[in-house]
């Protein structure tokens, strides 16, 4: 690789230039050119993706492929980008997710120019959020990939598309707008004066938990919280997912949500360590509600694409019980802190890998949802059965996903949250223990699901459904590949992660025992 | 007795657009009808021309004239700059619209001039008596520009309208005035506060606070703002577009002038008592806006909102200079991005004769360009990056948040921000998630078109690359502290 190429820009600005070109060209002329332009924008990203590996090194905790120049210097804000293992996971996915969604939408016939260049906004929106190590830059991001988004859901979406739109946009626009603050405090908390979260991290502006701290603290926390989403701020989700396109509901919930547990481990954690610390059993609670309720509403369902969207709200609460068991509070002898410490790496470790591997099945479950819809313009759950003997491929697809999303072990999910609940049970026995039920109601729901779509007799309706085609086939068996292939073998993504995760948590123990000290002298 | 002045430079950017105005006024007289578009080229080459000499003044000062009644600062420079272009681009976005007037083309554009002539002076007020006559001359040419249609009753609504409060707003604000010289026997704005601190008075307050009220009513503040949806929906559209921005920045600027004369005497309630304004402001705006069917009354409801946020600036800037810079910073974008959709609701008015927000349904396929330039100014005015808007009110809550307990302040603003958004996305909706009529849009005027480009631009540009203009609000803000 040249010496100096900045990959990580060329990455994230690719299908900017993408929009650009697909702007320029004609909307009724020249759609199949805007299709392909789209798509190789999206290819390029996903090869640079790729191609940031070369130079990444595998086991080095820090940040990698940095660049960083100064952009507003009378705010001291810098263009300041950087991956490491938590974030180069995450590129990976949504570099993969955007171009599988993009070449899968070629079947989109309404609009085509628009929808492809507000998905190519919506890439460099992701993409930069994962990549950005300055604040400013971060919020910049955060918000562009919202308002593509909005128009996707607004202009593809289903009957309540308009609804759910604004519903996203508000809600989501409400947490960024608390992160914001949750920012500037922190800005002007700092000395010298700097939105870098490197340097921030470094700084620890806003260390130990005073009321500044704790306002802080759930500032960030709204803006994360909204976006994962957990309960009780999950009420968008189901709208906008079940509204959203196709492709747009595989984005909103392999991407989108991921950007809110990203930003509790890139940020709450490491720069509010004593807080996060004090609030873990909140959070741990928190996430335990968001697992039953998500499973028990997912359960509820009639809609096939609600299921899979409440139980988005479930899996996301794995995750979000990894990342609070990482900073729990916790005593004791030194040995036994040792042994935890091994713990809460193992649970942060799961929670991660959770997010990679939630956005690889429930991108790849959003994407056969829309293949059903397409075909039989219903998505209830009962007007359908027997499905496996017309469209035996679909079965199949269909059924590995659901399997690796209920957590079978051999597929993907049943790994990250193995790790998750064995991370956290030292920490949180009776949350792990009741959160484990989370697990059950969820393999009911998606085998209930199975056996009425897929089993059972027939229904003559649909003797007429033709089988997957190739465009679907292409968005779709690369992530069953990965299902398999990290379900079988997890330790390329594992070593990975763990490089970033390790120096993380061994600062997270410190400031937990710390914290518990305190309490203990507060109380006793 | 010293010489009445030193130094004409000082006030040449108001003596050229003087000179503008009366020059377009004796060649509206000259020159045939078929000469307007030229008479309009006049009045929009002479304010641009006229940023010149306003530009040369940069970094002079500051500077008192005219025995103090005349201050030149970096403050009052940038301030001039911002109406002197506002009025600029507001003649862009004239030209065609009144092209087909019976009567009083030329005069339009003169007024105009007078227009910003009067908030120059606003601007560079050093003491009472400039303030006030600054003050009415801005008013003055607003009841008449706004009545402009004159075989509108909507327009001679407004126009009434706005006279009505005005002179009231007016009246109670010479009577502050007048209490304001017995009690101190000076109307220089600096040495009000020497004076007021030597026989401090609970009429110190009244007066100030009649200040205030007129003030308020120049910036459509609650409770002054009740004048503002009538006269924005019935004045010509390209009128009411410079007076949601023109006045507004003037009015605000001279609330801080005071606010910093008076500070060294006033008790500490005077921020607490602008905050509670700023944030009941904030709310009546954003929460009224959401019902709006009409466009310009939407955006009437907005500019109130606008008023509120701004004067968060002018809170802070009790405490620090960065209240004043992040000031400095949204009003600049302000200007552009409310202009900016002005622009693109005059365009579709044209189009569809009226003003609502329905017939901004399908614009998206109509006319794409001006769709997607409409929404860059909503989300600026939303405050959604990468725009101007955003980084204006990063300024303006980072400012509020750097004083302690005017983070409250912030949080008002941010809660009004995700109001604001429901209302805003609404036209949004309308041009990208509405079905299309059959039209296409006819030919945006060239002059029109020039006005969005600009405008377009800066609202960018201001949210990509902030660093200059950061500098400027930064520079500008240090006037008060060294006068």
């Amino acid at each position: 690789m040249a010496e100096g190429m900045p990959i990580l820009s060329l990455m994230v600005f690719a299908p900017l230039v993408g929009m650009i070109i697909v702007l320029l060209l004609d909307r009724e002329r020249h759609v199949t050119a805007i299709r392909w332009v789209a798509a190789v924008a999206s290819g390029v990203s996903f090869l640079l993706s790729l191609y940031a590996l070369v130079p990444y090194r595998l086991d080095a905790s820090g940040m990698q492929l940095e660049e960083k120049y100064p952009w507003i210097p009378a705010l001291n804000v810098t263009y300041h980008l950087g991956v490491d293992g938590l974030s180069m996971p995450l590129v990976i996915l949504t570099t993969l997710l955007t171009f599988l969604s993009v070449v899968y939408s070629f079947r989109i016939t309404e609009r085509v120019k628009e929808y492809m260049a507000f998905f190519l906004l919506l890439e460099t929106g992701m993409l930069g959020v994962f990549c950005a190590l300055d604040f400013f830059l971060f919020y910049v991001f955060w918000e562009v990939s919202l308002v593509p988004m909005y128009f996707i859901i607004g202009i593809w979406g289903g009957p309540r598309r308009e609804y759910a739109a604004i519903k996203f946009f508000i809600y989501t626009l409400v947490g960024s707008l608390a992160m914001l603050l949750a920012i500037l405090a922190v800005y002007f908390s700092s000395e010298p004066r700097t939105f870098d979260m490197v340097e921030l991290i470094r700084q620890q502006p806003v260390a130990g938990v005073t009321l500044k701290t704790a306002l802080i603290f759930w500032g960030f926390f709204l803006g994360f919280a909204i976006k994962v989403p957990m309960w009780p701020f999950h009420t968008w989700l189901p709208d906008a997912h079940v509204e959203a396109p196709t492709a747009g509901s595989v984005i909103l919930a392999g991407i989108l949500l991921k950007m809110g547990t990203y930003g509790f481990v890139r940020v709450s954690l490491p720069l509010m360590p004593e807080a996060s610390a004090h609030y873990s059993f909140i959070i741990a609670i928190v996430a335990l509600i968001s697992i039953i309720y998500g499973a028990l509403c997912a359960m509820g369902q009639s809609d096939i694409k609600k299921l899979i969207a409440y139980s988005s709200v479930n899996h996301m609460g794995y995750v979000m019980l990894g990342v609070a068991a990482a900073c729990a509070i916790a005593s004791g002898s030194d040995a036994q802190l040792r042994d935890l410490l091994t713990s809460r790496a193992t649970a942060l470790n799961g929670a991660v890998l959770q997010m990679v591997n939630h956005g690889i099945i429930t991108g790849a479950l959003f994407f056969l949802v829309g293949v059903i819809y397409d075909r039989a313009h219903l998505r209830d759950i009962d007007a359908f059965g027997g499905l496996a003997r017309i469209m035996p491929v679909y079965a199949a697809v269909m059924i590995t996903s659901c399997m690796a999303s209920l957590g079978l072990p051999g597929l993907a999910g049943f790994v990250s949250e193995f790790m998750v609940f064995l991370g956290s049970f030292p920490l949180y026995k009776l949350i792990v223990a009741l959160g484990v039920i989370g697990v059950v109601i969820t393999a009911a729901f998606f085998l209930w699901m199975i056996q009425r779509v897929f089993l059972g007799p027939t229904n003559p309706k649909w003797q007429a459904l033709e089988d997957m085609d190739a465009g679907e086939l292409f968005a779709t068996v690369p992530l069953v590949a990965l299902m398999v292939a990290i379900g079988l073998y997890p330790m390329p993504v594992l070593r990975v992660i763990n490089a970033a995760v390790v120096p993380l948590v061994e600062k997270l123990a410190q400031h937990a025992e710390v914290t518990a000290e305190v309490l203990r002298r507060f109380l006793g | 007795m010293p010489k009445p002045f030193s130094d004409i430079s000082l006030i040449s950017p108001e003596l050229v657009v003087a000179a503008i105005a009366f020059a377009v006024l004796v060649a509206d007289l000259v020159f045939p009808r078929a000469w307007r578009k030229e008479i309009a080229l006049l009045a929009g080459l002479g304010l641009v021309a006229a940023l010149l000499p306003t530009a040369s003044l940069w970094g002079r000062g500051p500077v008192s004239e005219f025995s103090g009644a005349f201050l030149v600062d970096n403050l009052a420079l940038a301030l001039k700059l911002l109406f002197t272009a506002a009025g600029a681009m507001t003649v862009l976005m004239s030209a065609d619209y009144f092209m087909g007037l019976r009567k009083g083309f030329g005069e339009y554009f003169a007024l105009l001039c007078f227009f910003v002539l009067a908030l120059c002076f606003m601007a560079s007020a050093g003491d009472l008596i400039v303030l006030y006559i600054a003050f009415e001359l801005s008013s003055i040419t607003g009841y008449l520009l706004a009545a402009w249609l004159r075989d509108d009753p909507k327009s001679n609504e407004a126009g009434l309208k706005y006279f009505i409060y005005g002179a009231a707003a007016s009246g109670v604000m010479l009577f502050g005035i007048s209490l304001l010289y017995g009690l101190t026997g000076t109307l220089e704005i600096r040495g009000l506060a020497d004076r007021l601190a030597a026989n401090s008075s609970v009429l110190g307050g009244v007066a100030a606070a009649m200040v205030l009220a007129g003030l308020g009513y120049k910036i459509a503040m609650w409770p002054f703002h009740w004048w503002a949806p009538d006269v924005y929906e019935g004045a010509p559209t390209p009128v009411t577009a410079f007076l949601s921005v023109g006045p507004k920045i003037a009015g605000l600027a001279l609330i801080v002038r005071v606010m910093a004369a008076i500070q060294a005497s006033a008790p500490d309630a005077w921020p607490a008592v602008i905050a509670l304004l700023a944030i009941i402001t904030m709310f009546t705006g954003n929460l009224l806006a959401i019902r709006q069917a009409n466009v310009k009354r939407m955006l009437a409801y907005s500019s109130i909102a606008h008023a509120g946020y701004l004067l968060i600036g002018v809170v802070v800037a009790w405490f620090n200079p960065t209240g004043l810079q992040a000031l400095v910073f949204y009003a600049v974008v302000y200007v552009f991005m409310n202009l900016g959709a002005f622009a693109v609701a005059l365009i579709v008015e044209a189009q569809s004769g009226n003003s609502l927000i329905e017939s901004f349904a399908g614009l998206a396929q109509r006319a794409p360009v001006l769709a997607a330039a409409m929404t860059v100014f909503l989300l600026s005015l939303t405050g959604i990056p990468p725009t101007g808007g955003f980084v204006g009110k990063l300024l303006l809550f980072g400012a509020a948040i750097s004083v302690p307990k005017l983070w409250l302040l912030a949080l008002a603003g941010i809660v009004n921000t995700a109001i604001s958004l429901y209302y805003y996305m609404n036209i949004a909706r309308a041009m990208f998630l509405m079905p299309a009529g059959e039209e296409r849009l006819e030919r945006v005027p060239g002059a029109l078109t020039a006005a969005l480009v600009v405008a377009i631009v800066a609202v960018l540009a201001m949210g990509v690359a902030p660093q200059a203009l950061t500098v400027v609000a930064e520079v500008s803000s240090r006037a008060l502290a060294s006068l």
